[in-house]
């Protein structure tokens, strides 16, 4: 990390907040990160209080954010736990992860008595924002779903408390997609008490599909209504490369388009499925149709099928028992498609579950029969594992090929004699398990798909078996472009001198201090 | 005379047209003769039916909801927008002129008044959708396809929020306080929709949504797992799944609606 330790000194900081979830909020966030880093500035990502099921593991082994992960890439610095001191994950139903600087600090459900954490949340983002604030020179601050959530403003630490410890003003995000963004964004500075409201510095106005022109007039409406500027109007970018935060998003992912060409992989929409970012570089390949599907039709189409990660193995599984889709699988496996299983996933692949403590079926003890295709048992342990690594394929279309990737699992898997594993990990462990000669396999790996020659491996497997030219390794659609590209969109349509104006800064070094990527 | 009663969002996807289908088969369950009536439909939905009637999806839906046939006049225009720049079609083979926005517009709202007289005259209450947020007056339609029409027939209008992404009272108040103030006065009610988690805890943020905006909360619909309606390829899915689809959204409405309320509202309050 850039340690600068000048003391006393502190970075400025600015704070993008949204209407309502799903508005833009990471991406512009990681846009203005790189925007700064461009210009020369020692910058970093903050979100103090994050609910959020894809999560990004630190060098040093804790969990964040995913897009406080993507989005200290964009400002070319290594992530640390500082940058999202509090990540809630959803669990089981009803419960929660709550993990405190990358390690978890609780498990529990929803108490409406439980005693008020506030003043404990603060105290931790307070620390870890101070840590941030003199060590870099500008601070690039998300808030958390709206601000103006009228039953839960007194307990909400992620907006307006956050922006105070931060000294921040407040950039509003409305979502011009959807529609009513105008609306939101008035409604939400006339919602807040008066002392948040004077933090609002502006809006920018986020996906917006059409001619600029034609919103002008509504623009200075708005601004009149409120007196407060609107400081850019986005452009709808596709595409962008940063993560999306939670799995609503999923719910509205189109169908693939025909698949013409195009290899159809189905990954399981399991109800509790999680860092479905992993399928992500899969979906950018342009000879992949990617479905995320629970319907038969479909799983029964598809020229592979993933089951994947699931915070909740054991009920996911009995989930698929009820569709009948584990009969499904096992007679596709047995006609020779091939299946893989990540983390969760790779679990029900095995032949048993054991979770005696019952901690994934709400307090009851259980042992459920896998899917029966790897000859591996799983036990759930207190313990969550979580780490970064380096691994090489053992599996056979891609032998030695070395992946980065991550772990975040509480399971321990044990293969059988003679089953090989997946993965040969740096520390020397043996991960996953593979059968079939490499038609069906598992791990606990997540990210792997990133490596470009894993994945290509893997496609042009599939390829050969729809009697397919295997291609080349496609170009590595280089996260650092996407990040440039996004920082180009959101810099060509934001008034920048205002944001600077805000920071208390000038603009633009003159001279530009190399970054590290 | 029917009744009109508006039904206006305020998102796309807040939930309008599932609403408008629930009201149309609960007030049919009352003995009342419904329709619905959609003045822009969307284009990117419309099916085609036997009859040579090209009408958007939700507007065949609630009618079958309503126990009546789909007609033209209840969905006299299709939009589809084109880079921001609106592009209508007759769904019963209505002209409109080529020429300015101003006057395609004039145009579109004469087709919709005319077609809305019809329906009038052959049913007791006309559910009526509305088109995006109406406050968005950048939009095509904006103003017209929603308080406009709402004006011209006296309809009471409900402003439905989807809750499921947060920022409901914001786009609320937000909605409310961007309309014009005769406008305002038109709405009626508030209808909370997908709502996921205790009721309890959601009470005193609507009762202060109440007072800042003096409106009255209509309902809050909760989020129902599996309700949505299968989607088959565009096709409708087949007529059993309709109607206990039907069922299920009318039984919603019974158990968390203001009755009271709507009452008021069917009766030009």
């Amino acid at each position: 990390m850039n340690a600068i330790n000048t003391g006393s000194r502190r970075a400025a900081a600015i704070m993008v907040q949204g209407t309502a979830s799903h508005v833009g909020k990471s991406t512009l966030a990681a846009a203005l990160c790189r925007i700064f880093a461009r210009h020369g500035y020692s910058v970093a990502p903050f979100k103090g209080w994050n609910m959020a099921l894809n999560s990004y593991v630190t060098a040093d082994g804790g969990e964040i954010g995913r897009a406080q992960g993507e989005q200290a890439e964009a400002c070319g610095i290594e992530a640390t736990v500082h940058m999202n001191p509090i990540l809630i994950k959803p669990s089981a139903p009803g419960k929660s992860h709550i993990i405190v600087r990358g390690r978890v600090f609780a498990e529990r459900g929803y108490a409406p008595d439980a005693p008020d954490e506030t003043a404990y949340m603060l105290q931790v983002i307070g620390e870890s924002l101070a840590l941030l604030r003199r060590e870099y020179e500008i601070l690039v601050l998300e808030g958390a779903g709206s601000p103006a959530e009228l039953n839960l403003m007194e307990r909400d630490v992620a907006n307006m408390k956050t922006a105070a410890l931060a000294e921040a003003p407040v950039l509003l995000v409305g979502d011009m997609e959807r529609g009513g963004a105008l609306a939101a964004c008035a409604g939400t500075v006339s919602l807040l008490p008066v002392e948040d409201r004077v933090r609002v510095a502006g809006f920018i106005l986020n996906k917006f599909g059409g001619d600029p022109a034609r919103l002008q007039p509504a623009v200075a409406a708005l601004e009149a209504h409120t007196g407060l500027p609107v400081l850019g109007v986005i452009p709808h970018l596709s595409a962008t490369g940063v993560a999306e935060e939670d799995g609503a998003v999923l719910e509205s992912t189109p169908r693939a388009a025909a698949a013409d060409g195009k290899l159809q992989i189905c990954v399981l929409r399991l109800p509790h499925i999680s860092n479905f970012t992993d399928f992500d570089p899969l979906q950018a390949e342009k000879d992949v149709a990617l479905l995320f599907s629970t319907a038969a039709e479909d799983v029964a189409a598809a020229d592979a099928v993933i089951l994947p990660g699931t915070r909740n193995s054991m009920y996911d599984l009995l989930f698929l028992q009820k569709l009948g889709l584990d009969s499904m699988i096992r007679r596709l496996a047995a006609a020779g498609v091939p299946i893989a299983g990540i983390c969760g996933g790779f679990q029900i692949l095995g032949e048993m579950l054991s979770d005696p403590e019952g901690r994934e079926l709400g307090g009851r003890g259980a042992e459920l029969r896998g899917l029966g295709l790897l000859p591996v048992r799983t036990h759930f342990l207190p313990e969550k594992k979580v780490g970064r690594t380096v691994a090489e394929s053992r599996l056979p279309f891609a032998p030695n090929v070395k992946v980065r990737g991550y772990e975040i699992h509480r399971g321990q898997s044990e293969r059988k004699a003679g089953c090989r594993p997946a993965f040969l990990l740096q520390d020397g462990r043996e991960d996953g398990a593979v059968a079939a000669g490499g038609l069906i396999w598992g791990t606990y790996l997540h990210g792997f798909f990133d490596s470009p020659a894993f994945r290509r491996a893997w496609l042009n497997m599939l390829r050969r078996r729809r009697g397919w030219q295997p291609l080349g390794e496609a170009a590595e659609a280089e996260r650092s472009r996407r990040f440039d590209c996004l920082a180009d969109a959101v810099e060509a349509a934001l008034d920048l001198q205002a944001i600077y104006d805000l920071l208390g800064l000038d603009g633009p070094r003159k001279e530009r201090k190399a970054w590290r990527k | 005379m029917a009744q009109v009663i508006m039904v206006v969002g305020t998102t796309a996807g807040a939930g309008k047209s599932f609403f408008c289908t629930a009201l149309c088969r609960f007030l049919a369950d009352l003995g009342l003769r419904a329709a619905p009536f959609t003045g822009l439909g969307r284009a990117e939905r419309a099916v085609l039916l036997p009859e040579g009637l090209l009408l958007d999806r939700d507007v065949v839906l609630a009618a079958e909801a309503a126990r009546t046939s789909p007609l033209a006049a209840m969905n006299p225009l299709l939009v589809r927008e084109e880079d921001g720049i609106p592009v209508l079609t007759g769904s019963g083979g209505t002209k409109l002129p080529a020429g300015s926005e101003a006057a395609l517009a004039e145009a579109a709202f004469a087709a919709m008044l005319s077609a809305m007289e019809e329906l009038q005259a052959e049913y007791d209450v006309i559910v009526t959708g509305g088109y995006g947020n109406p406050t968005d007056t950048y939009r095509f339609g904006a103003g017209f396809a929603n308080l406009g029409l709402a004006a011209a027939v006296k309809a009471p209008v409900v402003l439905v929020a989807g809750i499921d992404r947060g920022g409901v009272y914001a786009s609320v108040a937000g909605t409310l306080e961007l309309l014009p103030v005769q406008d305002r006065e038109r709405v009626r009610g508030l209808v909370i929709n997908r709502f996921r988690g205790d009721m309890k805890l959601l009470q005193p943020g609507l009762a202060l949504l109440s007072q800042i905006t003096g409106k009255t909360v209509l309902g809050v619909l909760p989020y129902v797992h599996g309700l949505d309606l299968p989607k088959a390829d565009g096709a409708l899915p087949g007529r059993s799944a309709r109607e206990e689809y039907y069922r299920r959204l009318a039984a919603l409405l019974a158990q968390y609606l203001d009755i009271g309320l709507l009452q008021e509202m069917l009766r030009g309050k």
